[in-house]
């Protein structure tokens, strides 16, 4: 059955070469000493080792694993004792070094235990997929995608199964050789994959230079659906977009993925390492390679273990090392050269080239484009491959972008046809990835362009917030302090009017002196019966003093009754009331404390002048000291009272407990003090006595009081 | 009489077309960002502060007020200068020394969590919140949030803080320009793997 | 081992840029041929002294410029544009006529653009406007195609080199000059002639168009499907070009064919072969796209009837290519090709928005 075939635009013809590798049959390619298994050999989260240095492994051991779905996992591909698990350059343009697993072969080559099934049509999907994932397939064609993600679709949505066998690169016959020699097994592979996607139908396209290949398969698939297709041989129809194109007529839109138009395609080399992990039950650790180019004598396709050094297989292929000029990994369109030999295959190497210096010489300079458009002429994509070198060349990369620059599937095409051999896709490649990290460093502006914007609106905030409780703080101390100027005066104006307090009293003590000692001029002048204007004049100087001293002491009483006059620093707030009971006891003491002396001194004077009142007197006397000592008593009560009250009271201006004695040690040294006033009145009451002559009587009366006041005193 | 009626023709056009010019501009108007936005987008948004600026919008607003160069941001380099030149429509002049050079590696804080007293003067420095701590609790940097731009190596008391290279992945490797027209002669063409495209290794775990 | 280390492709193709401008001076040779047999060695003359003076130039520029001499010089563009001029110039022209339009075409209308691959306009041609516009007395001094036995090589050289020092030879020059067919034909429409009059003129008893004539312009016909045929040039741009120009001359035929000359009359006369297949080829001054070309092509044809027919100038197929040059960006910000996995073309420069 003719299956249509439709035209692909633009390609090119390179000489093929591929007879150069042909000649001899697949071979088994000889076990080397040592061998370095890449991690990261595929497109997806990557895998970490679960064996350790110095561990012997078999041949098919699980030695790297994850549980991401998008992991491929990593076999040790011969049995041997794990030598280092680090850091090794690997085949990738960039040579930065990945993290491999080295392996010292001990040549035994001994397998794990391995079992496949019989019926592989008796298990379900996704255990066939399982398994697909944990023998490690990746896309063995170059992408290196894991298969068992690509082959996760949904029934009913694959229309064409297509395997892709064109294999359109000059050089590499490493899937001629696999088709020629393994189709039964190919077939095998297909159907196992045909029964979990159900396709519509399956198509193989391989180029019309491979005809032993198709006939190969055409036999192995003579009872089966699957249907061969012969393309014309142009490069690049291989890749996978071409391809579709070629063997469907259908696009794969920009961006997409060919199951967006019901299609999926696989390499060969992926389903003959289906077919050996499902029906044989050995996970991916070989591949084909093929050993190439003019600077080796034996030259053909030989099965590679992964991770076998570079090295080992040129000497393989009998590489002449005076020849040698360049070694290509891949093929001459689309591989990457390699600075050293020592680096590992990996699951994706399908060809080794080892070319000499007239095969493949040196790049030439690049020259100006003359716009010829011979690279538009052959550009599969369609694109314009001279526009898309002026923008990349230019930095230009919208303009880059919106000319379609993310299509271009970096064949090499136009490269391969300039004629002012410049580097075209280099120039792609340079500008793609340069807009691609535009485009995280864009994202990675705008994230911080977020964080600094949150952080100011957050430093505003919690100014704001400040702010505000400022305020309220301020509100509530401007509230306590009103509250406080209502009942007494702030301190400011309580230290004036103690200053006031002080001047009065002063004024008060002085007045009295003054008015005293007139009275006693007074007194001596009447004595001394001085003439009448003389004794006219001394009265009215008493009188004047003694008004002046009774207004000082009508000032100072006054002046006491305001609050703050002689509270103690202790009691600033709260205790008005109390104070003023205190204050009003206080001059009630300082008052009757006068009266007392006064009656003291007349006592004094009547008896001195033996006067007939002394009795009256002497009650006065008693009277006002029984006054005083009441007061006094209550004065003491007070202030035991009071002293009491601000020790429990917690106020700002308090200092720390520490500082401020207790209750009962402050009234006890109120009592000792007023005691110790007492005792020191009564000896000088006695001495004056003594001094004087007085009575028996009278010393008796005095020493008796100092006794009292001594025994209080304690 | 021909005066009066060429009058009133070019009045009654220039009513039309002033009438349409304005509907047009109402009706039709693009929303644009205004220039400081426009601007500011296209800075890296790192808030150094070499520009000279507190930050990428002053600077952005410095710009758009004609009072600073367009060639001060280092982060940003020349690939910056090149789209404030194209945007504003001036020339791209190079990049003022005096306030930086333009690194080739992208760098990134890294706090020597054994010296760290948990003060907490970087994370106040750091203008996007890039530093995760409290007082007195160990301080880190979150590497994919630093923009490298050192503000807070200076506050540390201890000096704890380096600026180390960000570690190249193959998956952050991007292949460099190719060289150019007529550059190198063919006998200049190595022939050791010293060559154009190859990029040294870097290898931080 | 000291390997090579060089990015993909590792092979490349045959293609030369050197070599394809040798290709395009090979073909040259039938029209040039055509062109010594009919009007003497005139022309090839103006070719060597034209492709000296460009090397020169180039040299000089390409010093000034600070660029690789040697290597440059290689890619032959150079000698392209000087004889491309060379066999648009009368053949006895003075020496100086060549040496002042190449050095005007390579200094002023290549390198003061950037070189090779940045001009706007074909150098040849803006040489050849050049010297039409400053010096039209000499531009328009043909010969009659009365063969190359009307005078010897030596003689030729003394006539080129003496034109304008000597009266002598400026008075055979004059002697000798006869009106192109184009030119006869514009004249004497002028002179309220009609066309058929005017084909019983002597200078159009060629067999198929102006004598002489029409054999160079089938020399670079020729020549010109070599190589379209080597596929060093796209058909679409002469194929459009003489397309257009025939259908428009059909066209104006049939409407009065006592005032317009025939297709064939168009397509063989003049410059119409050579600037079909050599000089709107050009890649550099050329579209890009495929439909770009056939605009381009077709836009061409029409302006050169244009001018023929209601212009100043007889021959207007330089001023034609210099026009749609100017053209050629917008015909490429228009004619995107559909790229593969995309629904339509997508046509502009793309700025990004932000």
């Amino acid at each position: 059955m003719r299956h249509r075939v439709w035209h692909l635009r633009g390609g090119i013809h390179p000489p093929e070469k591929k007879s150069l590798s042909l000649s001899l049959p697949l071979r088994t390619a000889s076990l080397p000493e040592q061998l370095i298994v890449p991690l990261q050999q595929h497109i997806g989260a990557p895998v970490s080792p679960c064996v350790a240095v110095g561990e012997r492994v078999l041949k098919g051991q699980l030695i790297a694993s994850s549980d991401k779905a998008t992991s491929a996992l990593v076999h040790a591909p011969s049995s041997g004792t794990i030598n280092e698990i680090g850091m090794h350059p690997v085949i990738h343009p960039s040579l930065i070094e990945q993290p491999c697993i080295h392996i010292d072969c001990d040549g035994k080559d001994e397998w794990i235990d391995h079992s496949g099934v019989d019926n592989y049509a008796a298990l379900d999907t996704q255990t066939l997929l399982s398994r697909i994932r944990e023998a490690g397939i990746i896309g063995m064609g170059g992408a290196g995608f894991p298969s068992s993600i690509k082959l996760n679709a949904r029934h009913n949505q694959i229309e064409t199964l297509i395997i892709n066998g064109a294999e359109c690169e000059p050089y590499i016959t490493a899937d001629d050789i696999l088709m020629q020699e393994r189709a039964v097994e190919i077939i095998e592979g297909i159907k196992v994959i045909g029964h979990i996607l159900q396709p519509k139908e399956i198509l193989i396209g391989i180029e019309d230079n491979k005809l032993l290949a198709v006939a190969a398969l055409e036999r192995a698939s003579a009872e089966t659906t699957i249907d061969i297709v012969k393309i014309p041989t142009k490069y690049p129809s291989g890749g996978e977009k071409q391809l579709i194109k070629i063997l469907t007529g259908k696009e794969v839109p920009t961006g997409g993925l060919p199951l967006q138009v019901g299609v999926i395609v696989h390499n060969i080399g992926t389903v003959y390492s289906i077919y050996k992990a499902i029906i044989q039950g050995k996970p991916c650790i070989s591949r084909i390679t093929t050993l190439t180019g003019e600077a080796m004598n034996n030259r053909g396709n030989v099965k590679a273990l992964i991770g076998t050094p570079v090295r080992h297989l040129l000497k393989e292929g009998g590489v002449q090392e005076s020849q040698l000029f360049r070694i290509v990994a891949g093929g001459p369109m689309m591989g990457f050269t390699l600075p050293s030999a020592d680096l590992p295959i990996s699951k994706t190497t399908n060809c080794l080239i080892a070319a000499t210096r007239s095969e493949m010489p040196p790049p030439p300079p690049e020259q100006t484009c003359i716009r010829c458009g011979q690279c538009a002429d052959i550009c599969p994509v369609t694109l314009l491959p001279q526009q898309l070198y002026f923008f990349s060349k230019a930095q230009e990369f919208d303009k880059a972008e919106q000319h379609n620059i993310f299509d271009c599937i970096e064949c090499g095409a136009c490269s391969y046809v300039c004629p002012s051999h410049i580097p075209l896709v280099q120039y792609y490649r340079y500008a793609k990835g340069t807009i691609k990290q535009l485009r995280v460093k864009e994202e990675k502006a705008e994230a911080s362009r977020q964080r600094f914007e949150n952080r100011q609106a957050r430093l505003e905030q919690e100014a704001v917030e400040k702010e505000a409780k400022r305020k309220a703080r301020a509100k509530a101390a401007a509230e306590k302090a009103a509250q406080k100027t209502s009942a007494e005066p702030s301190p400011q104006s309580a230290q004036q009017s103690e200053d006031e307090l002080a001047r009065l009293k002063t004024a008060a003590a002085s007045t009295a002196k003054l008015s005293i000692e007139a009275k006693k001029a007074l007194s001596q002048a009447e004595k001394k019966e001085e003439n009448s204007d003389k004794l006219e004049q001394l009265r009215q100087k008493v009188a004047l003093f003694q008004a002046n001293s009774d207004k000082a002491k009508e000032a100072l009483k006054a002046a006491r009754q305001k609050p703050p006059a002689n509270t103690p620093p202790s009691s600033k707030v709260g205790e008005p009331k109390e104070d003023k009971a205190i204050l009003e006891l206080r001059e009630k003491a300082a008052s009757t404390q006068d009266a007392l002396k006064q009656a003291k001194k007349a006592l004094l004077a009547a008896k001195t002048s033996h006067t007939n009142d002394l009795e009256a007197i002497e009650i006065q006397v008693n009277q006002a000291k029984k006054e005083a000592g009441a007061i006094k008593a209550q004065l003491r009560e007070a202030l035991i009272a009071q002293k009491e009250i601000p020790l429990q009271q917690d106020t700002p201006a308090q200092p720390t407990s520490d500082t401020v004695p207790s209750s009962t040690e402050a009234s006890d040294k109120v009592t000792a003090a007023l005691a110790r006033n007492e005792r020191r009145k009564a000896q000088k009451a006695l001495d004056l006595a003594l001094a004087e002559n007085k009575s028996e009587h009278k010393i008796a009366t005095l020493r008796k009081a100092i006794d009292d006041a001594g025994s209080e005193s304690q | 009489m021909e005066v009066v009626v060429a009058i009133l023709a070019i009045l009654i056009l220039a009513l039309i077309f002033g009438g349409v010019l304005g509907f047009a501009a109402v009706r039709f108007k693009v929303d644009e960002n205004s220039l400081v936005e426009q601007i500011n987008n296209i800075l890296p948004q790192t808030q150094c502060g070499q520009c000279g600026y507190p930050g990428c919008r002053p600077y952005a607003e410095a710009i758009a007020g004609e009072e600073a160069e367009i060639n001060r941001c280092p982060p940003g380099g020349e690939a910056t200068i090149q789209e404030l030149a194209d945007l504003l429509g001036v020339e791209a002049i190079p990049l003022d020394a005096e306030h930086g050079e333009e690194k080739d590696t992208p760098l990134v804080a890294y706090i020597r969590e054994d010296e760290c007293i948990g003060c907490t003067k970087c994370i106040q420095a750091c203008p996007v919140d890039a530093i995760l701590g409290a007082a007195k609790k160990m301080h880190t940097v979150i590497v994919s949030e630093c923009t490298g731009c050192d503000l807070c190596v200076e506050p540390c008391p201890v000096d704890c803080i380096d600026m180390i290279p960000v570690a190249q992945t193959p998956q952050t490797w991007v292949w460099k320009k190719p060289r150019g027209t007529g550059d190198i002669s063919i006998e200049q063409i190595p022939t050791s793997p010293t060559a154009t495209n190859k990029i040294p290794v870097s290898n931080v775990l | 081992m000291a390997l090579i280390n060089a990015s993909s492709p590792h092979i490349a193709g045959k293609n030369d840029t050197g070599q394809m401008m040798l290709q395009v001076l090979l073909a040259t040779l039938p029209g040039l041929l055509a062109l010594t047999l009919y009007f003497g060695w005139g022309s090839l003359i103006n070719c060597l002294i034209a492709a000296i003076v460009a090397i020169g130039c180039e040299s000089l520029a390409l010093r000034l410029r600070k660029r690789p001499v040697i290597f440059f010089i290689n890619d032959n563009s150079a000698i392209v544009t000087a004889v491309l001029l060379g066999l648009a110039l009368p053949p006895l022209s003075p020496w100086w006529l060549p040496v002042i339009g190449t050095a005007f075409a390579i200094l002023v209308g290549k390198h003061l653009y950037g070189g090779l691959g940045n001009n706007i306009f074909n150098p040849a041609m803006l040489g050849y406007a050049f010297l039409l516009i400053s010096f039209p007395v000499q531009m328009t001094a043909w010969l009659p195609a009365d063969g190359i036995m009307q005078m010897s090589f030596i003689e030729t050289l003394t006539l080129i080199f003496n034109n304008h020092l000597d009266p002598a030879s400026v008075a055979i020059v004059d002697g000798l000059s006869g009106a192109t067919p184009l030119d006869t034909l514009k004249t004497d429409l002028g002179l309220s002639k009609t066309v058929p009059m005017i084909y019983e003129l002597p200078v159009f008893q060629g067999f198929l168009a102006g004598k002489g004539w029409e054999w160079v312009n089938i020399g670079f016909l020729i020549g010109g499907l070599y190589l379209v045929y080597q596929g060093i040039i796209h058909w679409q741009i002469p194929l459009a070009l003489l397309l257009t120009l025939a259908t428009w001359a059909f066209l104006f035929m049939g409407y009065d064919s006592d005032r317009y000359g025939s297709p064939i009359f168009h397509l063989l006369s003049g410059g119409t072969m050579l600037g079909a297949f050599f000089i709107a080829t050009d890649p550099v001054t050329a579209a890009t796209s495929a439909i770009g070309r056939w605009i381009y092509g077709a836009f061409i044809g029409l302006t050169i009837w244009i001018i023929r027919s209601f212009g100043g100038y007889p021959d207007a197929v330089a001023f034609a290519i210099l026009l749609m040059n100017l053209a050629v960006p917008t015909i490429d910000y228009y004619t995107q090709p559909r790229s593969y996995g995309h629904k339509e073309a997508k046509f502009g420069r793309g700025k990004r928005e932000r």
